[in-house]
């Protein structure tokens, strides 16, 4: 027999579902309670924020020499990764190339910007490539227009990053190294010839990768502060730092949506379904799955938002702010607790096959991570991301809601939170 | 076997999981109800005088 709601599936929590449904959805109602009793002018200052650092930190970081290093690395890791999955053996069980990409690239760079802050957009070899490319092309490249590329809206990023997560999430042999190679020499290809033809802006706006790891990196402890100075400062003061916007919102959505389709074709609901399906029907259930996973993801959001419309207070002029991009920076830290979630125990796991089908025979070794720990660190990623959500959302309400409609006008958000919460981790518990 | 006698089945895990779920959507349903109940009045004016400069 099939159980909905992942209670029939392998389950790694060390408490009952019921339990942790119920602590995670208190944990974010209290956070919530206390952050409008003891929160209650808006405290967060974005760019102008942040404990500056020994200035020989940032001499080393900013120096020709380092920045040099950092992009020859990209391109060779590039070149080392295209070739690998080109050339290379015709499985992922021999060829390290998928695992690259997939838990190095994909989850390990997670980590490593939430650690250090933005640091793909200076190894990203595509950005090098393009302006390299650019300097050999001289008068024969377009000037720079900034505008043009403002106005595509993130839509070549948001196409970019729906492909590379069709291919992990719903195409059948998503793992087989030429399936991986045609990707990235394609996404390559496309974006150094744009990005030498546009400017480097291209990569900003359009390279969903770079876009990815900037939304992370938001939450480090390291970033600039306006005057350019590196900093140790408060996560969430990172949140605010950054582009803003309608498209920026949809990455993030998109992301969100992709993340919970990844939990929902791990619950047995899914094998049931796909059980008996052909290729193509399964490919083609999957597509729907995902396309519907992210839009029941984002219309939650913009049901949110649509409700809190009344609340918001007017702009100078009378006018109602544009409600959609207010609050998505509090939807980042969900979108990396759902990512670290999801993907820990495969990145810790999957993770040693990219060292050990290069250097050895050996096996992965699976007892290095317990169940419990495993549990523990998922319902902490979700909880904790759905708690700095909530604070950011708070501060943000603070002040842009109508004075006397504070609290009242946070219910919706809160709602989408408390539905977030509760469906990733029926999601990780099924999983 | 039919759809609607697989989602039958698929909610037999008894009361413990039905509380799991309807719990939360409780929660979730009296906080849009709330929010929806005490919206302000569409003409209602902002009663302090330094509103947003900007959307975001």
């Amino acid at each position: 027999m099939i159980l909905a709601h992942g209670l029939g599936g392998r389950s790694d929590l060390p408490v009952p579902l019921w339990l942790a449904l119920y602590a995670a959805a208190l944990a974010v109602l209290v956070s919530f309670v206390a952050v409008t009793v003891l929160w209650t002018t808006p405290r967060l200052r974005g760019a102008d924020a942040g404990v500056g650092l020994p200035s020989i930190l940032g001499k080393v970081v900013d120096a020709k020499f380092t920045r040099t290093v950092l992009r020859a690395l990209g391109v060779i890791a590039l070149l080392i990764v295209v070739g690998t999955a080109w050339f290379g053996p015709g499985s992922s069980s021999d060829n390290p190339a998928p695992t690259w990409v997939y838990v190095w690239f994909w989850v390990g760079l997670v980590a490593v910007s939430l650690a250090f802050g933005p640091v793909y957009r200076l190894v990203n070899p595509l950005r090098t490539l393009g302006g390299m490319l650019r300097t050999i092309l001289g008068s024969r490249a377009p000037t720079i227009d900034d505008e043009l590329i403002d106005r595509l809206r993130y839509r070549p990023a948001l196409t970019g990053m729906f492909a590379f997560l069709w291919l992990e999430l719903v195409y059948p042999a998503s793992d087989s190294p030429h399936a991986v190679a045609l990707f990235v020499t394609v996404y390559a290809v496309v974006h150094i010839v744009a990005g030498a033809w546009f400017g480097p802006r291209w990569f900003e706006r359009c390279d969903s990768f770079e876009i990815y790891f900037e939304l992370v990196a938001r939450l480090s402890p390291l970033g600039r502060r306006k005057d350019r100075a590196l900093v140790l400062r408060n996560p969430l003061d990172g949140l605010l730092v950054g582009s803003a916007g309608p498209g920026v919102t949809a990455v993030v959505l998109l992301l969100l949506g992709s993340t919970t389709f990844d939990g929902a074709t791990r619950l047995p609901f899914w094998s049931d379904l796909r059980r008996d399906l052909s290729r193509t029907a399964a490919i083609a259930l999957g597509t729907t799955g995902l396309i519907l996973t992210i839009a029941a993801v984002s219309l939650a959001y913009a049901g949110a938002i649509w409700l809190t419309r009344p609340y918001l207070r007017k702009t100078v002029d009378g006018s109602a702010p544009e409600p959609y991009s207010l609050f998505f920076h509090s939807l980042i830290p969900i979108m990396v607790g759902y990512t670290v979630a999801h993907y820990f125990s495969f990145a810790v796991f999957q993770g040693q096959a990219g060292y050990l089908l290069v250097f050895g025979d050996g096996r992965i070794d699976y007892t290095v991570l317990s169940t419990g720990v495993i549990a523990a660190v998922q319902i902490a990623a979700i909880v904790g991301g759905h708690i700095l959500g909530v604070i950011s959302a708070h501060d943000r309400a603070v002040s842009i809601l109508r004075p006397g409609y504070v609290k009242v006008g946070q219910y919706p958000m809160l709602a989408l939170m408390v539905a977030y919460t509760v469906v990733g981790i029926e999601l990780v518990s099924g999983a | 076997m039919l759809l609607a006698s697989e989602v039958v089945q698929m909610h037999a895990g008894g009361w413990d999981e039905m509380l799991a779920v309807l719990g939360p959507v409780i929660v979730v349903a009296a906080l849009i109800a709330v929010a929806r109940r005490a919206r302000p009045p569409e003409d209602e004016e902002d009663d302090e005088d330094e509103p947003p400069t900007t959307a975001v």
